[in-house]
């Protein structure tokens, strides 16, 4: 039973370390990428001293010494830098991130169940970093390693994380909180109650946001010669300070400011030396929800959002007749109460559907510098906009295409160092990654300053792979040309090198981004640089709709694809080389027909009375329907099996009849 | 400066006189109480600036005697004088208001520092 209890507890203590190991290891990794830059940031030599620091302290409360002696050779390393012992060098970069790399497998085998990797593997390369072997390091680095400083322990038990959570929701507050350790001498009699008295004493000058051991498990005499406290303020953290030392027993009593997990955002300019930001992110209470069960929740929105739609339909119907006004405009009330309160939690829920870019950044910057490294390139990567929030799907779907294009930065856009110096360009290329809201798109953005790319290069390869012929690939314009890079089966590199080449290429990234209704724009201009622009929908689950009548159909139309509509016969349709075209202000569009779209003759005439003038990258085009039945918005209903490969179709929705409709994609299907 | 008060209580003599002879060879004015409810009145009378306390007495315990005194003067300080199995009892007294502890038999140095420390405080 004993024995059950304690598999438990270790458990959940593992737990906690894997959560902590995770958020240490990829700030740790975002923080050797920018000390290579910034080699003497004493800050940032503080901050990953501290990293491994605690990762040490985590590991040997749970007797994995593996990590503990790796951890702890870490530490000297970063130590003897910090202490101005010795300076960062390219090598000794290299060696770090060898054994960042080992921290993670270690972690993956843990998080498996499994022993982990043995840390002679890696203790080579971290003796080898150090000038000096590491002071309490015996003769055999087997040897499970004691060290003096103090060791945080990490909160006990499943409080771990209420406890981080309302620290962080302290800092975040804008409290400063401080970590008091205050060490006793190892013999000393009623450790626990010394716990106590040190507890209560400061809780008369300061307030006691947690500890560790908790109040809990020191009443309940589990103690050790460590008690760490969480004081808010601080002076008053001073204070405390001054009074835990008077307490007997207590031999040490060490004092820093908590810090909330931090992230780093390198902003940077060509010339400026990269400028190191440092964002305190404050993640207050979370809790972890599948996302399977966001999905239904979300559906069930969406069932409430149609019947609110009716209901409003029913009152409408009701108040139109006298006899039945009154019922029909308590109905009403009902139903715009329904409405307000269904829209809230559609809010809600998409808000919590939502994540910050951050969350599947961290790794690029690690990425783009081991690939400007393997490539013999110098780069520049920056990061604005990470918090910029959005859909799981849509982040999940942008992932593999942002890694593809980060690659295709670093590969094919930044020239060699020497040949950017021979166009006057600064040695090291710039690679930016960036994300804003605008209107209600999310964009998302990679940009180079490297060598563009090459129409005349694209179009030949393109007729040489039989993607184009000779002589329609002439008729192009060199935008048109270079967005063929978008077609399955075009790979411009003239080989295919290590790096871009994996089979993911332009095509993949654009259907993956089709799949949450976004779209891939190019910028290329060749000596300038190449940016690429992805657009994203904030959400997917709701939209605004247009709906509109063809062939005793209704079809749904996002409304944000549409930009004006006409009334037809005001128009004048004229014909431009035999096709209809309309006059919009100044300008003449072409005009289809949706009748004509959805039977495959667009340019049929037929009685359409409106024209929807779309929103398009370059060319707008004014679709004919013939009826509109208004806007609306609609639960969008992802279609399934062959369905979902039918071009231009977005999806189904269920009006509030209760009749199906299609949703058109019309940019696709123009 | 003044000399301190110190209030000894203990229902044993032995450890009453102890502490006392121990304190007054420091210089400190001693004053002895046999039981809790002793302690409080001689409390209240002579305004010693430290109590050493003990947890288990006849009349009234050691732990009681500290919430009394605590109860009108919040600014008491009292050390409670405990044997090592008092663990709880001694958790207790410091909720009421106990300052700080030693353990009996108490080592003579470990008692003077903890009245000296209370002292200063």
């Amino acid at each position: 039973m004993i024995r059950e209890a304690e598999a438990k507890e270790y458990a959940k203590d593992l737990e906690v370390l894997l959560a902590e190991t995770d958020e240490i290891l990829a700030n740790t990794e975002q923080n050797l990428v920018l000390l290579e830059k910034a080699p003497s940031d004493s800050a940032l030599l503080q901050e990953l001293f501290r990293a491994m620091h605690t990762l040490k302290g985590g590991a040997a409360t749970l007797g994995l010494e593996e990590a503990v002696s790796v951890c702890h050779g870490m530490e000297t390393v970063l130590d003897e830098v910090r202490t101005g012992q010795r300076s960062v060098t390219s090598e000794m970069m290299n060696g770090l991130f060898k054994v960042l790399d080992w921290l993670k497998d270690w972690r993956n085998a843990i998080g498996e169940g499994a022993e982990g990797p043995p840390a002679s593997g890696i203790l080579p390369v971290v003796e080898a970093l150090q000038i000096c072997p590491s002071p309490s390091e015996g003769p055999q680095s087997n040897v499970p390693l004691k060290w003096p400083e103090t060791c945080e322990k990490l909160p006990a038990k499943g409080a771990a994380g209420a406890l981080t959570a309302s620290l962080e929701a302290l800092v975040s507050q804008g409290n400063p909180v401080y970590v008091l350790t205050v060490r006793f001498r190892t013999d000393a009699p009623l450790l626990s109650v010394r716990c106590f008295q040190v507890l209560t004493l400061v809780e008369e000058v300061a307030e006691v946001a947690g500890s560790s051991p908790s109040l809990e498990d020191i009443e309940n005499d589990k103690a050790s010669d460590a008690l760490t406290l969480y004081v808010v303020g601080e002076k008053e953290s001073e204070q405390a300070q001054r009074i835990a030392a008077t307490v007997q027993d207590v031999v040490e009593v060490s004092m820093r400011r908590y810090t909330v997990n931090t992230t780093i955002a390198g902003a940077s300019s060509p010339d400026k030396k990269p400028e190191i930001r440092v964002e305190k992110t404050a993640l207050g209470k979370t809790v972890r929800v599948d996302v399977a069960l966001l999905d239904s929740l979300m559906n069930m929105v969406g069932e409430l959002v149609i019947d609110r739609t009716r209901l409003s339909q029913i009152a409408a119907r009701l108040m139109s007749n006298s006899e039945t006004a009154a019922v029909g405009s308590e109905i009403s009330s009902l139903a715009s109460h329904l409405q307000r309160t269904s829209s809230e939690l559609q809010d809600g829920l998409m808000r919590a559907r939502l994540l910050p870019l951050k969350s599947i950044v961290g790794k690029f910057p690690r990425m783009v510098r081991d690939l400007s490294r393997r490539c013999g390139k110098e780069t520049v990567f920056s990061m604005t906009g990470e918090s910029t929030e959005m859909d799981r799907t849509v982040l999940e779907a942008i992932d593999d295409p942002l890694i593809h294009l980060l690659r295709n930065a670093v590969d094919h856009g930044i020239e060699m160092p020497d040949e950017r110096e021979r166009l006057g360009k600064p040695k090291a290329g710039n690679i930016r990654l960036s994300a804003w809201y605008e209107d209600n798109q999310i964009l998302v953005r990679v940009e180079d300053d490297g060598a563009g790319m090459d129409p005349e290069r694209i179009r030949r390869t393109a007729v040489k792979k039989g993607l184009i012929t000779e002589e329609a690939s002439r008729k192009l314009s060199e935008q048109e040309i270079c967005e063929l890079v978008f077609l399955p089966g075009l790979s411009t590199a003239s080989e295919t090198t290590e790096v871009s080449g994996r089979g993911v290429g332009m095509d993949v990234a654009r259907q993956n981004l089709e799949r949450v209704n976004g779209r891939i724009e190019l910028w290329t201009r060749p000596g300038e640089g190449t940016q690429v622009t992805l657009r994203l929908p904030l959400t997917l689950s709701i939209m605004r709709a247009l709906l509109v009548k063809c062939a005793d159909e209704v079809y749904a139309i996002p409304t944000s694809s549409v930009e004006e509509i006409f009334s037809l016969k005001d128009q004048s349709i004229g014909s431009v080389r035999g096709k209809q075209a309309m006059k919009v202000r100044d300008r003449i569009v072409p005009l289809v027909s949706l009748k004509g779209v959805l039977s495959d003759s667009p340019w049929q005439r037929d009685g359409s009375r409106y024209a929807l003038l779309t929103r398009t990258q370059a060319q707008p085009v004014a679709l004919g329907v013939e009826e509109l039945l208004g806007e609306e918005e609609i639960v969008v209903k992802e279609l399934r099996g062959l369905l979902s490969r039918v071009r231009g179709v977005a999806g189904a929705t269920i009006l509030a009849e209760g009749d199906p409709a299609v949703i058109l994609d019309i940019n696709r299907i123009l | 400066m003044a000399v301190a008060k110190v209030l000894c209580v203990d229902d044993a003599l032995f450890m009453r006189t102890k502490a006392a002879r121990l304190l007054a060879g420091q210089g400190y004015e001693i004053y002895e109480a046999v039981n809790g409810a002793d302690a409080v009145d001689k409390y209240f009378d002579v305004k010693p600036d430290v109590v050493l306390m003990d947890i288990t007495m006849p009349v009234m315990g050691g732990i009681e005697a500290v919430k009394a005194i605590r109860e009108k003067d919040p600014e008491a300080k009292v050390i409670m004088v405990t044997a090592i199995s008092q663990r709880s009892m001694v958790l207790e007294a410091i909720r009421a208001g106990a300052r700080d502890f030693v353990i009996k038999p108490f080592e003579p140095d470990k008692l003077l520092e903890a009245v000296r420390k209370q002292c200063q405080g």
